[in-house]
């Protein structure tokens, strides 16, 4: 059981305090959620959970509380959590803090290492995991010091869908145990409310609703929406039960509408072979894109999305094959004239930052920049407050938004993405898709690798899926969900908005002989 | 720092770098080149029993042999001394210059051959553990040094999509001092962050100084054995030679 009062918590180099004059009450073998806007204070409220306030990170802590029992947590980041070198080490880290006799460690590394799903010989080098399977060894170290409580923050951001899904099952796993008091963080909202007990939302360092999911998921759903706050996309219905005008008010029940295309090609490739290191990731694939068309690449981690996007931006030399970029082949460019055509926005926004302030970077971003310009650019992207501060010193929207906005002040004949959205808020990349949909109405080829299956759905007007050395599929993404054996061999997930329209679609021909549905 | 299997790697770290280290200092020590020569032999004898094929052995040390050519080189040209045995423009090899050269040049490969014998043989966690238990390393310290460990091919791809950045952005430096601060600044604050969140991480998993070890080096027999007869034939290569 945890309790607090009066709970104000105050960093020494901000004004305003974290969070202020909370109190709550969280009971053995109860499952929290919290939900709430970046900077309302949810991160510090776990860290204070944790015990880490204010000894581990300094802060001003005053009210009283009271914790009983051992207390785990579990970051969001799975790079950061590791100290040690391969999986065995690492796992009996937690034992040796515990103080566990080492005779032990072997077999109790097993059982949970077993618990978390993790087949790896103790000697595997950290190193070499995925995303995914990094966060459930960091799971595995957690749960390793057997937590009576344990906190989870964002435990999903920053893994793919497949990742995401396995993660999700585990925590749902550890609902069930009625010894372990669960509080997480997630925007990941689809699954965790159907098994969370308790949702609390906070606004500005205080609690604004506390309840059921159910309640606050539906009655005040309005509220959350003030807020910016994601909310699942069904939840508290099923698709049998969401009422039609619900789903007409919460945009389920629109296909997207796709422009026709162009026919003038910007990239051409023909039996193009590409590498990563030394291992071929795709091989003789052909491909043309054209302009103003939005390819998306999906495909399971390692398919070579982003080896061939560096490929294309001339980053990485094409082992075979011809690419061509406006029947030119890409070799007889000369780099400055390719990259006043061809954009490139990084996964990690901070290492593409080159000038010590904002302005800075947006000025070196133009052939010919003049103030009015960057005055538009900078309320455009909404960087005006900060036109003075270092990229670096940021927020990761703002680092986000600035990556863009270099790449896109003046216009591009292709921009290639690496997951720009991955890791962001709901606002910010409501603004990105919007910038990027104005590229493209203006004629600029997007090229974007991306996990996000909604989005390849409502935006994209191709989607190209990438695995065992080849592409897959090219098509629109209707055509993609049809093919199930595709989606499920690649880890791919159809998105709600299409499995409700499929759903609507099916109740309408009941009565008609049916051909069989993919779903 | 990677383990293999070899005989050499079976040694308490502690104890092997304690052994290497008495080699360096009787290195250090002469400045006869018989010696140095019988010594650097030993070295070798070192590097081979380092459980590495003689093929990687050989392409590893191709840049530690052109260290020892220019080594050579610069101090025979360019050395002072008496008799002159040859002279060109700038350069000038006299008997003394020769002399001193070979002693230099050998004495580094000699060093370079004992830390290679190090690093190809020790595994970084079971060093920094032996460390801790056989040198009474503090717990904190050693521990904050394996966590930077993992920063090191972090830090490898970071430089990558930086350089990456700048070749797509157009960007060069007038100065080498500019490119050096480019790549630098964006690399300290990012690791600044990630090693704040590595130690509230590890803090959070309870980490304490009180502990049990899972790996637990101590030292054998055999350590000692190594440690005895490397130092005797060192020191009787020093003293007869």
């Amino acid at each position: 059981m945890m309790q607090c009062e009066h709970l104000t918590v105050r960093y020494p180099d901000q004004d305003h305090p974290v969070l202020q004059d909370l109190s709550v009450t969280i009971d053995k073998g109860e499952t929290t959620l919290l939900v709430g806007p970046s900077g309302s204070g949810k991160t510090t409220f776990l860290h204070f959970l944790a015990g880490l306030l204010p000894e581990t990170i300094e802060a001003d802590v005053s009210g009283h509380w009271l914790t009983e029992g051992t207390v785990g947590m579990l970051f969001q980041q799975p790079d950061d959590q590791f100290c040690m070198q391969t999986v065995g080490a690492e796992m009996a880290f937690s034992l040796e803090n515990r103080s566990i006799s080492r005779f032990e460690m072997d077999e109790r590394i097993k059982g949970v290492l077993a618990r978390v799903g993790l087949d790896l010989a103790l000697t595997t080098p950290i190193a070499e995991l995925s995303g995914g399977m990094k966060q459930r060894l960091a799971l595995a170290c957690v749960l390793a010091l057997e937590p009576d409580i344990l906190l989870l923050d964002e435990p999903t951001a920053q893994l793919d869908p497949h990742g995401q899904r396995l993660m999700m099952e585990l925590i749902e796993e550890l609902h069930h145990d009625p010894n372990v008091t669960l509080v997480l963080i997630e925007h990941q909202l689809e699954q965790c409310v159907t098994f969370a007990d308790r949702v609390l939302v906070f606004q500005t360092g205080r609690i604004r609703l506390d309840g059921p999911p159910r309640d606050i998921f539906s009655e005040r759903r309005t509220v959350l929406t003030e807020l910016g706050i994601a909310t699942p996309r069904l939840y508290p219905y099923t698709f049998e039960t969401i009422p039609a005008e619900v789903a007409a008010e919460w945009a389920l029940d629109r296909p997207p509408v796709r422009e026709p295309v162009s026919t003038e090609p910007t990239f051409e490739l023909v039996d193009v072979t590409v590498r990563h290191g030394k291992q071929t990731v795709l091989q003789r694939i052909s491909l043309t894109a054209h302009a103003g068309e939005w390819i998306m690449l999906v495909g399971r981690n390692g398919a070579g999305k982003s080896t061939l996007l560096e490929t294309l931006a001339k980053l990485l030399p094409a082992q075979g094959g011809t690419i061509q970029l406006f029947q030119t082949a890409l070799k007889k460019w000369r780099d400055r004239t390719f990259y006043r055509q061809v954009g490139f926005v990084f996964q990690q926004p901070e290492f593409q930052f080159l000038k010590q302030t904002v302005l800075d970077e947006l000025t070196i971003s133009c052939t010919s920049p003049s103030s009015g310009q960057m005055d538009d650019a900078l309320q455009y992207y909404r960087l005006a407050d900060v036109a003075g501060q270092s990229p670096l010193a940021l927020s990761l929207g703002q680092k986000r938004r600035l990556s863009v906005a270099t790449m896109l002040l003046e216009r591009k004949a292709v921009l290639l993405l690496d997951e720009p959205t991955f890791g962001q808020d709901a606002e910010t990349t409501a603004q990105l898709i919007e910038v990027l949909r104005q590229a493209r109405a203006a004629g600029t080829t997007l090229i974007m690798v991306t996990h996000d299956m909604e989005l390849v759905y409502q935006q994209a007007d191709r989607v190209l899926v990438l695995g065992s050395e080849n592409i897959q599929f090219d098509g629109s993404p209707e055509e993609l969900f049809q093919e199930t054996k595709i989606l499920h061999d690649n880890q791919l997930i159809r998105p709600v908005s299409y499995q409700y329209q499929q759903q609507k679609e099916g109740i309408r021909h009941a009565g008609k002989p049916l051909m069989a549905r993919s779903n | 720092m990677q383990e293999n299997h070899s005989w050499l790697a079976q040694i308490n770290p502690s104890v092997k770098l304690a052994t290497l280290v008495y080699v360096m200092l009787l290195l250090i020590s002469t400045s006869r080149l018989e010696v140095t020569f019988a010594l650097l032999i030993l070295s070798a004898v070192g590097v081979c029993c380092s459980g590495w094929q003689l093929s990687t052995l050989l392409i590893r040390l191709v840049p530690y042999g052109v260290l020892f050519l220019l080594t050579f080189w610069m101090m025979a040209a360019f050395g002072k001394g008496e008799t002159e045995l040859w002279a060109f423009g700038w350069f000038r090899i006299t008997e003394e210059s020769l002399a001193h050269a070979w002693l230099v040049a050998t004495r580094m490969l000699a060093f370079v051959l004992l830390s290679v014998t190090f690093v190809a043989t020790t595994d970084a966690t079971r060093f920094v553990m032996s460390l801790i238990h056989q040198c009474r390393l503090p717990v904190r310290l050693s521990y904050g040094f394996l966590a930077g460990l993992r920063f090191i091919p972090i830090f490898r791809q970071s430089i990558r999509t930086i350089r990456q950045a700048r070749r797509v952005r157009q960007q060069r430096s007038l100065w080498p001092w500019q490119t050096f601060f480019d790549i630098s600044l964006p690399l300290f604050t990012t690791s600044i962050l990630h090693s704040e969140q590595i130690a509230i991480a590890m803090e959070a998993r309870q980490f304490r100084v009180n502990r049990t070890y899972y790996v637990e080096p101590v030292v054998t027999r055999g350590d000692l054995a190594f440690l005895l007869m490397t130092v005797t034939l060192a020191t009787s290569l020093r003293l007869v030679v």
